[in-house]
């Protein structure tokens, strides 16, 4: 199943730049000198304990969160010095799934119409394109269509957390950022879901930033990762290099403490 | 010893497209001291049975069915009886900290504030029974903690808030629904293991819904697996993670992450996806999406006792194994 219009491929090219950035609260420090990057086609994992500042980076990135100090570039352009009428046709291209799907969705507007809004008001899609494509967008993410027409609280967290991807990627962005985006889907779901993102970084060269605190995660799907411990990047390489040998104490104890189970 | 009994628990939600059947036919025990692991398909039905136990459903929702808990049946409680038994003898740990915290109130009065509804302990008992509590959960200065207010508060904080506001009144039964899915690794290691050994040393029964079965198998002593709204294995933790009996069960711990090919063209998952509320498949309710199915599956269901303490959903579970197919 395929519910995007064309472009094939595409290039591999730099998609975000983040320099030195610093985002605080007050006077607390929430994310401290940041330096990475993403390139179309690629998965980074971003792990660390609850609290070290990954959906804040992920936030700010995408100029949700104002920063203190630093730049973010994407496709080579200094967000922060656009006109905010380039930045507004820049935005849809860089999409966000939130940790909390309750928080990012309207309570009074079913999830279909929520989604057939975004494909109109984005794509231009006429009435009859946006439904047909809300419908293929859902069923994508492994939805029943039939829940179109259901209010946010009518879903459980696993159907809402799914809805909530199903309008980040009806834009077809260039950069999704995913916080925690699996956290509340049973096993197989999660797989899905996980195959399809890969699916689209793989054929469409997407770039993914994938937040999570689910190390089997990232080393299951993520090229690179990078670990944040107390909003700093303490540690970044390809998967294989951080599992079999992390080099800073923080992340061999955070490798330690994965639940295990093996058949 | 039995400290719950579900007795063909029926949920129903209304909704603009009709009845939506959340939990069809659902029975089980619980034993006392015991920790009931409860995984399953997302939209099984889970939350509901959660929030059905608790009386917390919304009003749009019908329910049938009886669940029996120390002589009653709770859900032939009214208001008041519900408000006497809840917080007290029976508390519930949501996924979410913040929608259990009120934002505008200090965690202090707010993790007391169940003693002190149920008469269980003066203002100043409550207050000391709640710094214990957070210190012993790891947290570093609990005193500070009873001042602040949430938003104050890291995540790792807020959650341990809300399960010691849930465990203070020394309640027979806990249940926690996705209780540590906002936690890193580290945090919910900490918060699971004193949850466990809370629940050793109080004799407490604990109903632990959670979809990371690595996190299952460090915590639960009974697991039971749910589809489309039933039950559709149960048994002893490791027998079912062992020797799965349903072939639902097989896919989920097939399509763990850490069980998957990094370098496979496509991860397993179960193909097709749960039918939309309201229309339920004939026969075994998973036989759509089965990759064992029989013509037989498509028009019977049949529950299958294998012993008293190990059920399961699927009836080619008896000839040996539908896993040779
Ligand atoms: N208030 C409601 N109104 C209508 N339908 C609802 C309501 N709450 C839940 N449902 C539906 O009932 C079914 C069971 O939902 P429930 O929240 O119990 O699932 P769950 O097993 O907890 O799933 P998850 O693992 O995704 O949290 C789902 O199909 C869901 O869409
Ligand atoms: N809007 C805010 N105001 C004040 N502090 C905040 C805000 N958002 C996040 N924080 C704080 O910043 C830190 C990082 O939070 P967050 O990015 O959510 O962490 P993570 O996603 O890694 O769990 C935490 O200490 C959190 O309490
Ligand atoms: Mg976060
Ligand atoms: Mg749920």
């Amino acid at each position: 199943m395929d519910c995007m219009y064309a472009r094939k491929g595409g290039k591999l090219e730099k998609l975000l730049s983040v320099e030195n950035l610093t985002v605080k609260f007050g006077k607390f420090q929430a994310v401290q000198e940041v330096n990475f990057e993403l390139h179309s086609g690629e998965i980074v994992g971003l792990v660390g304990e609850s609290g070290s500042g990954k959906s804040t980076l992920g936030r700010a990135v995408l100029g949700l969160t104002p920063f203190q100090s630093g730049s973010v570039k994407f496709l080579g352009q200094s967000l922060g010095k656009l006109s905010r009428k380039v930045f507004l046709k820049l935005r849809p291209a860089m999409q966000m799934v939130f940790q909390n799907p309750m928080g990012s969705l309207d309570p009074h507007q079913s999830v279909g119409s929520a989604i057939m809004e975004v494909l109109r008001v984005v794509k231009h899609a006429t009435d009859e394109e946006a439904f047909s494509r809300m419908k293929c967008g859902l069923e994508e993410v492994g939805l029943d269509s039939g829940l179109a027409h259901r209010y946010p609280h009518e879903l459980s967290g696993g159907q809402r957390q799914r809805v909530a991807i199903a309008r980040a990627l009806a834009v077809e962005p260039r950069l999704l950022i995913a916080d925690e985006p699996t956290s509340a889907l049973d096993g197989s779901a999660q797989a899905h879901i996980l195959d399809l993102l890969r699916g689209l970084v793989r054929n469409r060269r997407i770039g993914l930033l994938l937040i999570t605190h689910d190390l089997s995660v990232v080393k299951l799907v993520a090229d690179r990762a990078g670990v944040m411990h107390r909003g700093r990047i303490i540690e970044t390489g390809s998967v294989e290099k951080i599992w079999s040998a992390p080099s800073h104490a923080y992340t061999q104890r955070l490798l330690a403490a994965v639940p295990q189970w093996r058949r | 010893m039995k400290r719950l009994e579900v007795r063909g628990l029926q949920i129903g939600f209304q909704t603009d497209q009709g009845w939506i059947p959340a939990v069809r036919d659902l029975s089980f025990d619980l034993g006392v001291g015991e920790i009931l692991g409860i995984a399953g398909e997302s939209g099984s039905g889970k939350s509901a049975l959660a929030l059905a136990l608790m009386g917390l459903l919304p009003s749009n929702t019908q329910v049938r069915g009886k669940v029996l808990f120390q002589g009653g049946d709770l859900l032939q409680n009214n208001a008041e009886s519900w408000r006497k038994i809840r917080g007290s003898k029976m508390a519930m740990i949501f996924q979410d900290p913040m929608s259990s915290l009120h934002p505008y109130l200090r965690i202090g009065d707010q993790i007391i504030e169940p003693l002190l509804i149920h008469g269980l302990a003066n203002p100043k008992q409550a207050r000391e029974q709640a710094l214990a509590c957070l210190a012993e959960m790891g947290i570093s200065d609990p005193k500070t903690m009873l001042q602040q207010y949430p938003h104050e508060c890291s995540g790792g904080m807020r959650q341990r808030a809300v399960i010691a506001m849930a465990v203070l009144a020394k309640p027979d039964l806990l249940i926690a629904d996705e209780p540590t899915t906002a936690l890193d690794v580290t945090t919910q290691r900490e918060v699971l293991i004193w949850m466990q050994k809370w629940i050793r040393a109080s004799g407490a029964s604990l109903v632990f819904i959670s979809h990371d079965v690595g996190v299952l198998s460090e915590m639960a002593d009974q697991l039971m697996v749910m589809y489309l709204g039933q039950g559709v294995e149960r048994g002893s933790l490791v027998e079912v993670l062992k020797r799965p009996h349903h072939p639902y069960t097989d896919g989920l711990l097939r399509s763990l992450p850490a069980m998957q090919d990094r370098n496979a063209k496509h991860f397993y998952s179960l193909a097709g996806h749960v039918p939309p509320g309201g229309s339920i498949p004939s026969g075994c309710s998973f036989h759509p999406r089965c990759p064992a199915v029989q013509d037989l599956c498509r028009t019977t269901e049949q529950m299958l006792e294998i012993n008293q303490e190990r059920w399961t959903a699927c009836m080619r579970a008896k000839e040996g194994s539908w896993k040779s197919s």
